[in-house]
C-alpha cells in the first residue's frame, strides 16, 4: 500500500476544523499563560492575547507536534505565519494544510 | 574542561573575528566547536587550531536584519539553529551567538524550551558596575523583549535573582527601573510591575530576594541593588549608553545569558572583537560550571 505523503498510515480523514481549534487554543494558552476560556476564534493574537511574531511560532510548531503525534506531518510555511492576525485565522490555516496533505495523491 | 559551541557565522564582521575569539579562548581551559561554513572556517583556523577545536558545519546564517522568529523556522541549518541542536544533543556544555539577538533567543527557545511558568525568556546582562552586595549587577531584560506584558517583570526578577544568587549574592536586592522612585511614576508597565513585584516577594520570595521598588538609572550606578528589571527597550539603551560611557574603562563585555530556557546559551555584542568573543565564550562555560540553566534557574 501507498502511503499518502504526511498521512497516517491507519487512513482516516484528517482532524476535523473544531479539532485543529482545540489544538490551536490548548496551545496558545500554554505558551501564554493564559486560561483557554480567554482564548476564542476571533481572539486578536497581538491585540487580545499580546502575542508576537515569537509566540505564534511557538505554538504553530507545537500545533505540528501534536498534529505528528497523530500522524499527520503538515508544516505551514513562513509565508502563511506573517499574514496570520486572529486565532481563527491559525485554524484555519493549519486545517488548509491539513486538507491539502489529506488530498495529495 | 567545558565545551562551548560558537555560532561562527554571527555577528557585524562575519567569521574573522569570532575565529580569533574562539582561539583565545582555547587557551583558558574553554574547548570551542566552530558552527559555520566548513570550509571557510577552515582557512581561517588553518595552522592555529588547538587539537581540542572542532568544527561543526551550517550551510545557512540568519542575517542581522531578518525578522527573527520567522527566519529561524526557515532556516534549520543555520549556524544558531545548529549551535542549539549541539547543545541540545548535549554533544556540547553550552553556546554562544554574536549574531542577532532575536534569532539567538528564538532558537534557544524553540530547540531547548522554557522553564515551567516562565512566559517570556530574556537576555540578562552583566553591568560593569558594582551592585548592593559588591557583585557586578545583573540587568534583565538587557535587550531581547522590547514589548512585554508586567507578568515578565516577575519572571525576570526571579531568574534575574536566581543568577546573581548563582554568582554569589546571597540575598539580591532587586529594582525595577524607572524614571523616578515613586509608586505612581512611569508608564502602565511600569505601574503594574511595581504591583505584581510586590506581590511577588510578599508572596514567599521575602528569603530568595528584596524588592525595593522603583529606581532610577544613577540609582544603578550608585550600586543600589543587585538586579535591576525593566523592558528589552529600555534595557538595551541602558547598556548601550554604559557601553558608551565605560568604553576603555573596563574591560571587555562579559556576554549577556539568555535565561528562562533549558541550557546555557549567551549572546555577544554584534561587533564585538575577538576579546569579547573569547570573554563570552568564558562566560557561557563558567555559567555552564556552575549548573544555574540545568537547576532551571529555580531558588
Amino acid at each position: 500500500m501507498t502511503m499518502r505523503p504526511g498521512a497516517p498510515a491507519a487512513g482516516g480523514g484528517p482532524p476535523t476544523r473544531e479539532e485543529v481549534q482545540a489544538l490551536v487554543v490548548a496551545q496558545l494558552a500554554a505558551v501564554l499563560l493564559l486560561p483557554p476560556q480567554r482564548i476564542s476564534a476571533g481572539s486578536h493574537l497581538a491585540a487580545d492575547l499580546h502575542a508576537d511574531s515569537l509566540d505564534l511560532v511557538e505554538v504553530v510548531e507545537r500545533v505540528e507536534r501534536a498534529l505528528a503525534e497523530r500522524g499527520w506531518n503538515v508544516r505551514v510555511p513562513e509565508a502563511a505565519l506573517a499574514s496570520w492576525h486572529t486565532v481563527g485565522d491559525v485554524t484555519e490555516g493549519t486545517h488548509a494544510v491539513l486538507r491539502e496533505v489529506a488530498q495529495a495523491p | 574542561v567545558t565545551r562551548v559551541a560558537l555560532d561562527a557565522m554571527g555577528g557585524d564582521h562575519g567569521a574573522p573575528p569570532l575565529v580569533a575569539g574562539a582561539l583565545l579562548a582555547s587557551q583558558k581551559d574553554v574547548e570551542v566547536t566552530l558552527v559555520g561554513d566548513a570550509s571557510q572556517l577552515r582557512v581561517l583556523v588553518a595552522g592555529r587550531a588547538p587539537a581540542s577545536l572542532d568544527i561543526v558545519h551550517a550551510s545557512q546564517v540568519i542575517a542581522m536584519d531578518e525578522e527573527p522568529a520567522f527566519a529561524v523556522r526557515a532556516k534549520p541549518d543555520a549556524s544558531v539553529a545548529t549551535m542549539i541542536r549541539l547543545l541540545r544533543e548535549e554533544a556540547v556544555d553550552a553556546g554562544v551567538s554574536a549574531g542577532s539577538t532575536g534569532a539567538t533567543l528564538t532558537a534557544a527557545l524553540l530547540g531547548l524550551g522554557r522553564i515551567p511558568g516562565v512566559r517570556r525568556p530574556a537576555i540578562a546582562g552583566v553591568l560593569p558596575v558594582r551592585g548592593h552586595s559588591g557583585s557586578e549587577v545583573i540587568l534583565v531584560d538587557a535587550g531581547g523583549s522590547p514589548d512585554i506584558q508586567p507578568r515578565a517583570l516577575v519572571d525576570w526578577a526571579r531568574l534575574g535573582s536566581a543568577y546573581a544568587r548563582a554568582r554569589g549574592v546571597e540575598r539580591p536586592v532587586v529594582g525595577l527601573l524607572n524614571v523616578g522612585t515613586e509608586i505612581a511614576k512611569g508608564n502602565e508597565l511600569a505601574r503594574t510591575g511595581y504591583l505584581l513585584l510586590e506581590q511577588w516577594v510578599t508572596g514567599g520570595e521575602q528569603s530568595a530576594a528584596e524588592f525595593v521598588g522603583n529606581i532610577e538609572p544613577g540609582h544603578v550606578l550608585a550600586g543600589a541593588v543587585d538586579v535591576v528589571v525593566t523592558d528589552g527597550f529600555t534595557g538595551n539603551i541602558l547598556v548601550k549608553s554604559l557601553e558608551a560611557a565605560y568604553t576603555g574603562r573596563v574591560g571587555p563585555p562579559p556576554g549577556a545569558l539568555v535565561i528562562g530556557v533549558r541550557g546555557t546559551v549567551v549572546v555577544a555584542h554584534g561587533a564585538a572583537g575577538p576579546e569579547e568573543v573569547a570573554a563570552a565564550l568564558v562566560t557561557a562555560a563558567d555559567v555552564a560550571d556552575r549548573g544555574f540553566q540545568h537547576t532551571g534557574g529555580q531558588p
